[in-house]
């Protein structure tokens, strides 16, 4: 079996969690030992992309295949998270969940698919309007220490408590707009466990909702164990954020671009005003 | 004499005190004025505000959210961030746009964005301004947790 086939494999079949953990590592260590990456945050091996032109009407690139996602969790609780394996779980189905559905980007600004040569063409601009059918396998997958963590790693802290507040609310996660590293309350997340869903989509770069009729909205501002709905709208947002380097990802095996992820994780959990607690022994 | 001169005296000390009596008013007046004006010129500046206007504009159609420029070479959102809120307000809705005009002619979408740009009211090219600048500011999302769980 190719290594894709097995890494595509270990996807799919990602209920059987030890199975694939193994797998995992089994994958890690063939590629390592072939000199292929493997890391990143937005990883894919070769999209569909076809071109529709109608008479009278923009062209139009319909893209399709399979896009890995993987949010790396680095658990920095003082007296441990024994339901952490639960949590990740619940929030790896729930992101591939609310990932779902077909999104159309009308008028952006592309470079010019050529469709004998079956690529873009990188010099020459072209507006295009985009479907996307994009079928995300999202990841979770806990690391122990600061060297599993690439810097165009995705990442989610778990720590104690968070100090930052602006009014009279406790704070169960922190991020900042369309940046790594996302960060939850371990003891938050248990109760409210789509809070971490919502601290990653706004590493996609979605905002905060406020108002009441936004109140059953994943990304309210305010926690809760309901709200969990994501407008298509949000799902247009974060499908262009993931798929904003088409060019790229279409010319075969792809990680995205660095975050400077390691250096931003310290930055932010070492930043006084953000206010974390969290077992600095375990950030090593 | 004297009588006409207490008078004019009295005359004269009336008249003053009624011009300094309409000129406190005035002046109060005046006052009162300005602070309507600055009341009524409240435009409440927010990140959300600013990010739903950019959203549908949809400027991240032609400005791309990571460091990589597409093939327009046209600026990304955190170029445009690190200029100055008065450049930004002063040209970025105009004249830089008028630039690509003949490219997005072709594109009757791209065109009505931009008259979108050139039809926003101050306050909310002022929002799509501010949202432009916490690009490079790192804008920070707190995730509110209702107060029968506080933590204490």
């Amino acid at each position: 079996m190719e290594l894709h086939s097995l890494n595509h494999y270990a996807y799919k079949h990602n209920y059987l969690v030890n199975f694939s953990m193994t797998l995992s590592a089994l994958i890690f260590n063939f590629s390592k030992a072939q000199n292929r990456k493997l890391s990143g945050g937005i990883t894919c091996r070769g999209l569909r992309i076809q071109e529709v032109s109608m008479a009278g009407k923009a062209k139009e690139l319909i893209i399709t295949g399979d896009v890995n996602i993987t949010l790396k969790v680095l658990e920095l609780t003082t007296s441990g998270a024994p339901k952490l394996n639960m949590m990740m779980k619940y929030t790896e189905q729930n992101i591939a969940n609310k990932l779902k559905g077909e999104t159309m980007d009308y008028g952006l600004v592309l470079s010019d698919y050529d469709t004998k040569a079956n690529k873009f063409n990188k010099n020459i601009p072209a507006i295009y309007n985009v479907r996307y059918k994009i079928n995300y396998l999202v990841r979770l997958e806990q690391v122990k220490t600061l060297s599993q963590l690439s810097n165009n790693d995705f990442v989610l802290a778990i720590v104690d408590r968070i100090g930052l507040k602006t009014d009279k609310y406790a704070t169960g996660g922190l991020t900042a707009h369309g940046d790594v590293p996302a960060t939850v309350t371990y003891n938050e997340w248990c109760k409210y466990p789509n809070i971490a869903t919502h601290e990653f989509f706004h590493t996609l770069g979605l905002p905060d909702l406020s108002g009441k009729s936004n109140s059953n909205n994943l990304m309210f501002e305010i926690a809760s164990k309901t709200n969990n709905l994501v407008s298509n709208k949000e799902l247009a947002n974060m499908n262009a954020y993931l798929m904003e380097d088409v060019v790229s990802i279409s010319e075969g095996n792809y990680s995205n671009q660095s975050f400077n992820t390691v250096k931003k994780l310290r930055n932010f959990l070492n930043n006084p005003t953000n206010g974390f607690k969290y077992n600095k022994a375990k950030f090593r | 004499m004297d009588l006409n001169t207490i008078k004019l005296s009295l005359g004269n000390l009336l008249m003053i005190l009624f011009f300094t009596a309409g000129c406190i008013n005035k002046t109060k007046v005046n006052d009162h004025t300005d602070t309507n004006s600055a009341i009524t010129d409240t435009c409440k500046l927010s990140f959300n505000k600013g990010y739903e206007i950019g959203s549908n504009i949809s400027c991240r159609s032609c400005h791309a959210q990571s460091e990589q420029r597409n093939a327009l070479n046209l600026p990304t959102m955190r170029e445009l961030s690190r200029m100055d809120s008065l450049k930004l307000s002063n040209f970025l809705f105009i004249t830089k746009h008028k630039k690509n005009l003949d490219f997005f002619k072709d594109s009757p979408i791209s065109m009505l964005r931009l008259k979108r740009i050139d039809s926003l009211s101050e306050c909310d090219r002022k929002n799509l301004v501010h949202f432009i600048k916490e690009y490079s500011r790192t804008h920070k999302y707190i995730l509110k947790i209702p107060n029968d769980t506080t933590i204490k």
